[in-house]
């Protein structure tokens, strides 16, 4: 987190002009021009929610069902990549964990020095992350984790059904939890320590479940990049790579399956949105506030933690009984959950490249510099200091995309499901609110400028 | 009160392959009614739906090669009648994104400087 904080206060000018109050939006940046207008916060996002809300107004025009499914099954397959390929990306991915490790306990002390903090924090939680919804889902070839457990005997003892994707819930709050109050980010031996857990880890659960279980079904990470592979263009299938639009593989029917996945859904939008939350201002007077009547710091970060999951899944809840009113139904509030949560995939990918793509791009050259000689890295390893004005507005314009492509996803599963064009349209009135309403908060955490969550004693960087 | 994964029909009767038809092959999510309420049951996959224009609407889309003329009849009417509600709602809708458009047109005209 600190690691963030201090880069995000080196990336400077640009980002620090966009953010101040009450300036938002620099329309005259895009073209180069130095005169630039300047809009009250508020009007900056309402205005993010008024365009979700048009572009609902928008699809609700599109109401021919074999059109819509024209589009969806809109692709083409390539062949698939060779054994060797496979093998590669394996091979690739036991090193990049071993150096990360390595490195982690042998390397320089200092967060941004060491390159097991970068080669995390940058290049996989930030740049790789992205590269699985951008692209596609490579994870379960080059997981480290997947081709360690791979080499051990396993006892293939079943996967208890009725348990589901709850592990996974559970251990993505978890990883996030931890990822959020401790140093995980500065203090490399602490991040090496808990790699090596979490291989220990993995490594029990598949010994106990075999490989497939346990990074089919419990392993969150792989559970995550699952889903982002779902809104890929390319996604692996028997016959070969298939490309399809982005989000297109979201609308189909088994995208989801039970209610632990679709709570797991609205976790991933939650932990990355609180991720960034914790850095806001707000956060830092109201966690200040709570700590000042006697509540001890941990106690009051995790109640947030886990309050605002609880909100998340409430609205998202509340947004489908609205769509099983409106869009006169019998089907249980449930199955419908499982047909518009993909919807909200499409706006955890728009939000992660939001969030991350100026952190990526300002800390890129210390990541090459620092992995040219991880052992004896230069002192400063260098950043970008000055991102172009429009890599901001490009952040703002993914948290958009990903939120009109969740509007045409949450359509198109209307209209799949209910046999009323009208009710089709108006059972999407909770979610599109729901949407909004996210927009605006998302928008409003990605500009608002960034400090230090207190009380967490990271502060290395 | 009635609970119940309705399967698809599943028989390979239904290979009929127009624009409105779906693949009743595929399972249909399941339902719940409330107690107060009397669904119909489809005949052909056992989806309940309310009665009236919504199960018209279910049998026309799922299973047009199926029914007799005056269930396409019926379907073909309810489909007609909901073609007017929708013009009425787009009309609304079109209000709504004119408003949307001017609305912060004005808004930033008055405070954007």
């Amino acid at each position: 987190m600190a690691l963030r904080v201090g880069c995000l206060a080196a990336i400077g000018a640009p980002l620090i002009a966009l953010l101040s109050e009450p300036a938002i939006a620099h329309a005259a940046a895009l073209r180069g021009s130095t005169s630039s207008v300047e809009v009250p916060t508020w009007l900056f996002l309402t205005t993010g929610g008024g365009t979700v809300g048009a572009s609902f107004l928008l699809a609700s025009f599109v109401t021919d069902r074999a059109f819509m499914r024209s589009v969806h099954d809109w692709g083409f397959t390539l062949p698939a990549p060779g054994r060797l390929v496979s093998l590669g990306g394996q091979l690739v991915g036991i090193a990049v964990l071993a150096a990360t490790v390595g490195i982690g306990y042998l390397g320089p002390e200092t967060g941004y020095r060491n390159l097991a903090i970068l080669v995390v924090w940058v290049g996989w939680w930030g740049g790789y992350v992205a590269s699985t919804y951008l692209i596609g889902n490579t994870w379960p070839v080059l997981n480290p984790f997947r081709t360690v457990a791979s080499l051990l005997p396993s006892l293939d003892r079943p996967y208890p059904d009725r348990l589901g994707a709850w592990p996974s819930v559970a251990g993505l709050l978890a990883l996030i939890w931890i990822e959020v109050v401790s140093p995980l980010a500065d203090d490399p031996r602490l991040l090496a320590t808990t790699i090596v857990a979490y291989t220990a880890v993995t490594a029990a659960g598949s010994v106990v479940y075999g490989t497939d279980s346990w990074f089919g079904r419990v392993d969150p990470i792989s559970r995550v990049f699952a889903l982002f592979g779902q809104f890929a263009p390319l996604k692996r299938t028997d016959d070969g790579l298939s490309l399809r639009l982005p989000g297109g593989a979201l609308t189909a029917p088994d995208a989801l399956s039970g209610r632990a996945e679709t709570v797991f859904v609205v976790a991933v939008l939650y932990v990355t949105t609180f991720d960034g939350f914790v850095g806001t201002g707000l956060w830092a007077r109201l966690i200040t506030a709570v700590v000042e009547v006697g509540v001890p710091p941990l106690v009051g970060y995790l109640g947030a933690y886990l309050a605002g999951f609880g909100l998340f899944v409430a609205a998202f809840w509340w947004a489908i009984g609205l769509a099983r009113r409106f869009g006169r139904t019998y089907i249980t509030q449930a199955a419908l959950a499982e047909r518009f949560a993909p919807s909200l995939v499409a706006i955890a990918a728009g939000y992660h490249i939001a969030h991350n793509l100026g952190f990526i791009l300002g800390l890129a050259p210390s990541l090459a510099v620092v992995a040219a000689s991880p052992l004896s890295p230069p002192q400063q390893p260098p950043v970008l200091t000055t991102l172009p004005g429009w890599i901001s507005g490009l952040e703002l314009a993914f948290v958009l995309v990903g939120h009109f492509i969740a509007v045409w996803i949450a359509h198109a599963a209307a209209y799949e499901l209910l046999p009323g064009r009208l009710e089709a349209i108006k059972s999407q009135y909770g979610i599109t609110l729901v949407m909004i309403a996210y927009t605006i908060i998302s928008l409003w955490i990605v500009t608002t400028p960034t400090v230090a969550p207190p009380f967490l004693g990271g502060g290395g960087v | 009160m009635a609970t119940g994964m309705a399967d698809g029909d599943g028989d390979g009767g239904d290979s009929s392959d127009t624009s409105h038809t779906q693949a009743t092959t595929e399972p249909q999510p399941e339902t719940h009614v409330p107690d107060s309420e009397t669904p119909r049951r489809c005949p052909h996959c056992g989806f309940e739906l309310p009665a009236g224009d919504q199960y018209q609407l279910h049998l026309g889309l799922n299973h047009y090669e199926r029914l007799d003329d005056v269930d396409q009849q019926a379907f073909r009417d309810a489909y007609q009648q909901e073609e007017a509600a929708l013009t009425r709602f787009r009309i609304i809708a079109l209000g709504g994104l004119v408003l949307l458009y001017f609305g912060f047109l004005l808004v930033y005209a008055v405070l954007a400087v």
